[in-house]
């Protein structure tokens, strides 16, 4: 039983102090419920002798009167126990990923991310009522089976040997349970990820018969409808629950016909009533501790994901608050390279990037553009090198603050800051043509269906609004028509210039090229070429195509 | 309870089920609680009954064997009907069309699939349970009957007293408890938006410390509306763990004192009887109340997931194109939050095969909305599209073109074409430039966790494997690079017209409009010359 009720412990500990309380309460629920059935025994046994006097009737009302209260308690802090700890998996998932590294995030899948995170809570929940289930029936067990040492030690003993006969038998059990809940658990993975599938390919899956034949008849629905894996956790189950119904019927036929023939007859009105109590609190426990052993597995899965998730540990640089603005951004010697990998695809890179100056940085697809923007806002850490800012190093929260982004997966928030002005929002979305189809409102911004186009300016807004000094784009023009894409760049570049806002653009709009102050052309992961727009043409000459498409391996 | 009828199986199991469950269960379960009892007050009183001692025997194994077959039998007719319920919910998902399942969203979705079967699948030992109750009381109720009509009446109307007073709290339970999973869903939100907006919430600490507030906050909203259940379903434990032990302490300290010469035995066997009336069943509420709104809401999707307007019988798909005709198509989208939706059409056009059409326009002109219209995921609500003459329904048109939108969806394996050549994947990886990303190998790409531009040329090799005679692309070069951009104008295309394709590209690079054959411009959802 180790793996389960350490488990048990794990879940009970997961919900604070709350905890103690609740388990308190519970175990006294537990054995204020074996009291009342030793009262009825006790009652039983003085019945034989005649009628009962009234004054013991009304005690035993009152210890059922208190009985009632304390199991009314008990059920009221239990089940918010429960429901806490299953909020607070879901929340201490939340902070983990807060406080998580883009790498990280990026290599585990986002969308995997919050299916494991959602599914394992809800798992974690039916394991903590479990929990809560056992205390109370062990509590009970206990109380009804310890009651009977003051009247008949004897049958008590055997009573107990039975009790642990039975959990030999179900602890022989337990491993093929466990064998058979992680089969069913793996399962259960794989139907989640065949469903992602489904729910978010979907218009893939509707183009074509043949692919969503393949996908849900050959894959989804066979997996979906398999019923042995959860068939064969059944079985198990339904054993166990056999054995505890032995277990607890063979507690009655020793209590009232081997005892007394063994001559242990004193207190036996007890004794047999205390045995005819028992089958709940082994049932309970049979049927509870397959969904600890679940819940122990999931919060196993969750505690890997908040190790994958490697929370971000570096000291803060004390004494100094952080950088509000910056004259200068200097990069020496900085590279980057994924987790278990020794290539960098970046740099090394040697730049400085000046307060007030609009960058536009172009190059082909792997060319380390976007890995750039990332070691540049501060999402990725540089492997090698230094970033400085100011001439002075800082910690890389501080580096985060000084940056409002767009990136080409952008994400649009329905919250805005605590500090909303809504004037200056309006006036952004009449910049950005938004005006009709966005509205400001003092929670933020409310909007129907909007294009990939119009939701990227409305993210622009998003960033315009929070006052960063540096405004990095990824190509933010992509889905924009002809039209507006020279607004951006013939007004919109400019005001933000006037505003003496440092802007870095990744953008492959090669006509507007001269719009900027400097011209970054990266190239396996380096600067190829630094220079003022002046000195290059305005379409500057493309390497020919054909044969050099493909990024260098 | 939809539970309980889940748990009596399905149709042709149905039958079987209630035959085996009520045969096992009326001779054993019926038959435990008395002998049990009088076993009990036997051995009180210190009477000799070898008869009850084998009895018991006999009972036990008979009892055990029922429980074990009750247990599989419920459980087996739950996970029929859970995978019955996937099953149709797939189904449905798959007559329904593009508009309907983004209405009801991928998430809704997928919890309905996976998370709502784990919560129905754990009532099942639960309900097992609470049979072994029910053939319990009704044993328990005979017997009495038998010892005095006084006891049956006392009985009855404690049951009944229970049983209205937890069923009057069913309906508001419920109501709580949905109001509770609607609050954690808002929370799972949350969630979402902390993954998706990552980058977003790294580079700005007060977003960070909003959204995780916001999570804590739904958090306790949560935790509030279950708390508000809780105090419903107290009731229900209150009453329960008093009423039986009050029964039975009736039994033992008042009877006797009312009813003078009434047997020790008999007031025994009843208190036994009545005391042991399963206690755990509410304890179990909790539980089977979330396994019955998981069902409410595998209900509500499929609900959801009404199905696409009725299309002619599928025929097979024409592998050669004619030329492709709209034919004033209209497209209303639904309005939403009281604004009016999107109106496209009526919009007439021809695609000529063997051309390259490029549609222009500003950002929601409804380029594409048209785009969704041709590849038969929106049903025209006007108007018709056809192929070499031959009007055809979305779900034969959806068989004859190839589309790559703005955001594709990559699938790990190539579903449908689970026998294509690994080496022609690869070369075709490998000519899109992206071979060091992916490769394809055991029938499933090494990587889909791509840039949106490699997403593309990802999706661009699958296209060219479904090898239709239509090609739909939605901003494909949006994301490519200058060089490759180039390529795709200059050589990706033309090769395509060469081999007799017909492409419709949405596509805002005016530099290269003149590799099209053809220009069309819309405009507010409409053609404009």
């Amino acid at each position: 039983m180790r793996p389960s009720t350490s488990a048990a412990t794990l879940l009970l500990r997961q919900a604070g102090p709350g905890a103690s309380l609740a388990i308190l309460l519970t175990i006294a629920a537990g054995f204020s419920q074996a009291l009342a059935v030793v009262g009825i025994g006790l009652g039983a046994q003085m019945l034989q002798k005649g009628p009962i006097a009234w004054s013991v009737g009304a005690l035993f009302a009152a210890t059922l009167v208190t009985l009632v209260t304390i199991a009314a308690i008990a059920q009221l802090v239990g089940q918010r126990v429960v429901e806490r700890i299953a909020t607070s998996a879901t929340e201490r998932a939340g902070a983990a990923i807060a406080g998580s590294e883009l790498p990280v995030i990026e290599s585990l899948g986002s969308l995997n991310v919050v299916d494991t995170v959602t599914r394992h809570a809800a798992t974690v929940r039916r394991g903590a009522h479990a929990a809560l289930g056992i205390v109370f029936a062990a509590a009970q067990l206990t109380g009804l089976l310890g009651a009977l040492v003051l009247y008949n030690a004897g049958t008590m003993l055997m009573l107990a040997a039975v009790v642990a006969a039975g959990f030999v038998l179900q602890d022989r059990a337990r491993a093929k349970a466990e064998a058979v809940a992680r089969h069913a658990e793996n399962a259960d993975a794989r139907v989640a990820q065949l469903a992602r599938h489904l729910a978010n390919g979907f218009r893939e899956l509707l183009g074509s018969r043949k692919r969503e034949a393949d996908l849900v008849t050959r894959h989804l629905i066979p997996a979906a409808t398999d019923i042995s894996p959860q068939r064969g956790l059944a079985r198990v189950t339904a054993t166990r629950a056999g054995i505890a119904t032995g277990v607890a019927l063979a507690l009655v036929f020793v209590a009232a016909f081997v005892a007394p023939a063994l001559g242990l007859t004193a207190g036996i009105a007890i004794a047999v009533f205390v045995s005819s109590h028992t089958y709940d609190g082994l049932q309970a426990i049979v049927t509870y501790l397959p969904l600890i052993g679940e819940a122990g597995q999931a919060l196993d899965r969750l505690d890997q994901l908040g190790h994958a998730l490697r929370p971000d540990t570096t000291p803060a640089i004390a004494d100094r608050p952080p950088p509000k603005d910056f004259q200068s951004i200097s990069l020496r010697g900085v590279t980057f390279a994924y987790a278990g990998s020794d290539t960098p695809v970046l740099g090394p890179i040697d730049l400085d990037l000046r307060r007030g100056e609009t960058v536009f940085v172009t190059g082909g697809n792997g060319s380390g553009k976007s890995t750039l923007m990332k070691v540049l806002t501060g999402l990725y850490r540089p492997t090698g090198g230094l970033l400085l800012i100011d001439g002075a190093a800082w910690h890389i929260e501080d580096q985060r603050g000084l940056f409002a982004t767009v990136f080409t997966d952008f994400h649009l928030f329905d919250t805005v800051p605590a500090a909303f002005d809504r004037a200056r929002a309006e006036s952004l979305l009449r910049m950005l043509h938004l005006t009709g189809h966005v509205r400001a409102t003092d929670q933020g911004f409310a909007a129907a269906r909007l294009s990939a186009g119009r939701k990227k300016r409305l993210a622009l807004v998003h960033a315009l609004l929070e006052d960063r000094p540096i405004l990095v784009l990824d190509e933010w023009t992509a889905d924009q028509d002809p039209d507006f894409r020279a607004e951006f760049f013939d007004a919109l570049i400019p005001a933000l210039q006037r505003q003496g806002r440092t802007v870095i653009s990744v953008t492959h709009d090669e006509r507007f090229f001269d719009r900027c102050d400097r011209l970054l052309r990266l190239a396996d992961g380096r600067i190829e070429s630094d220079t003022l727009p002046s000195d290059n043409p305005l379409r500057p000459p493309l390497r020919p195509v054909g044969g050099t498409v493909n990024p260098p391996t | 309870m939809q539970v309980l009828k889940l748990a009596f199986g399905p149709e042709r199991a149905r039958v079987a089920g209630v035959g085996i469950l009520c045969g096992a269960l009326m001779t054993s379960f019926g038959f435990e609680g008395p002998i049990v009892a009088q076993g009990v007050a036997a051995a009180s009183a210190g009477l000799d009954r070898p008869d009850l001692a084998l009895g018991l025997i006999a009972v036990t194994i008979a009892y055990v064997w029922a429980g074990i077959v009750t247990v599989r039998r419920i459980t087996e007719n739950l996970l029929l009907a859970v995978s019955a319920g996937r099953r149709r919910l797939i189904q449905a998902t798959l007559r329904s069309d593009l508009a309907h399942v983004e209405q009801t969203g991928p998430e809704t979705l997928l919890s309905a699939l996976t998370a709502a079967p784990g919560d129905i699948m754990a009532t099942a030992p639960l309900l097992a349970r609470g049979f072994r109750t029910g053939c319990y009381v009704i044993g328990t109720l005979v017997v009495l009957a038998s010892l005095a009509w006084q006891l049956f009446a006392v009985m009855a109307g404690l049951l009944l007293i229970v049983l209205s007073a937890l069923s009057l709290n069913h309906r508001a339970v419920m109501t709580a408890l949905g109001n509770a999973s609607e609050l954690e869903a808002k929370m799972r939100e949350d969630l979402r938006a902390l993954v998706l907006g990552f980058k977003e919430i790294r580079l700005n600490a007060d977003r960070r410390r909003a959204t995780l507030a916001s999570l804590r906050q739904r958090a306790e909203a949560t935790l509030a509306a279950v708390a508000a259940a809780n105090r419903r379903q107290t009731v229900g434990v209150v009453l329960q763990a008093g009423a039986t032990l009050a029964a039975a302490g009736t039994c033992i300290f008042v009877v006797p004192n009312l009813v003078p010469g009434v047997e020790a035995v008999t007031m025994t066997a009843a208190a036994v009887l009545m005391s042991n009336i399963s206690l755990s069943l509410v304890r179990d509420i909790p539980l089977l109340t979330r396994g019955e709104s998981a069902i409410a809401d595998m209900e509500r999707v499929h609900a959801a997931l009404r199905p696409a307007k009725a299309d002619a019988g599928r025929q097979p798909a024409p592998l050669t194109a004619g030329p492709i005709t709209l034919d004033n198509v209209c497209y209303q989208y639904p309005d939403q939050d009281g604004e009016a939706g999107f109106a496209f059409g009526p919009v007439s056009l021809t695609f000529p095969p063997a051309t390259i059409t490029f549609v222009l326009g500003g950002n929601s002109a409804g380029k594409t909305t048209l785009m969704k219209l041709i590849a038969g995921l929106y049903a025209p609500d006007m108007g018709q599209i056809s192929l070499d003459g031959t009007a055809l329904p979305p779900s034969d048109l959806r068989e004859s073109v190839s589309a790559i939108f703005a955001d594709p969806y990559i699938f790990d394996r190539l579903y449908g074409w689970a026998d294509a050549d690994p080496a022609m994947v690869n070369a075709l990886l490998a000519d899109m430039g992206i071979a060091h990303r992916t490769r394809f190998a055991d029938g499933r790409f090494t990587a889909t966790d791509l840039s949106t531009g490699q997403r593309k040329r990802l999706a661009w090799v699958v296209a060219m494997i479904e090898a239709r005679p239509i090609l739909l692309l939605d901003q494909w070069a949006a994301d490519q690079d200058p060089e490759f951009r180039e390529h795709f104008y200059r050589t990706m295309l033309p090769a395509l017209r060469t081999a007799g394709r017909t492409v419709i590209a949405v596509t805002n690079d005016d530099r290269y409009y003149d590799a099209a054959d053809r220009l069309v411009r819309l405009e507010d959802g409409v053609l404009v010359q």
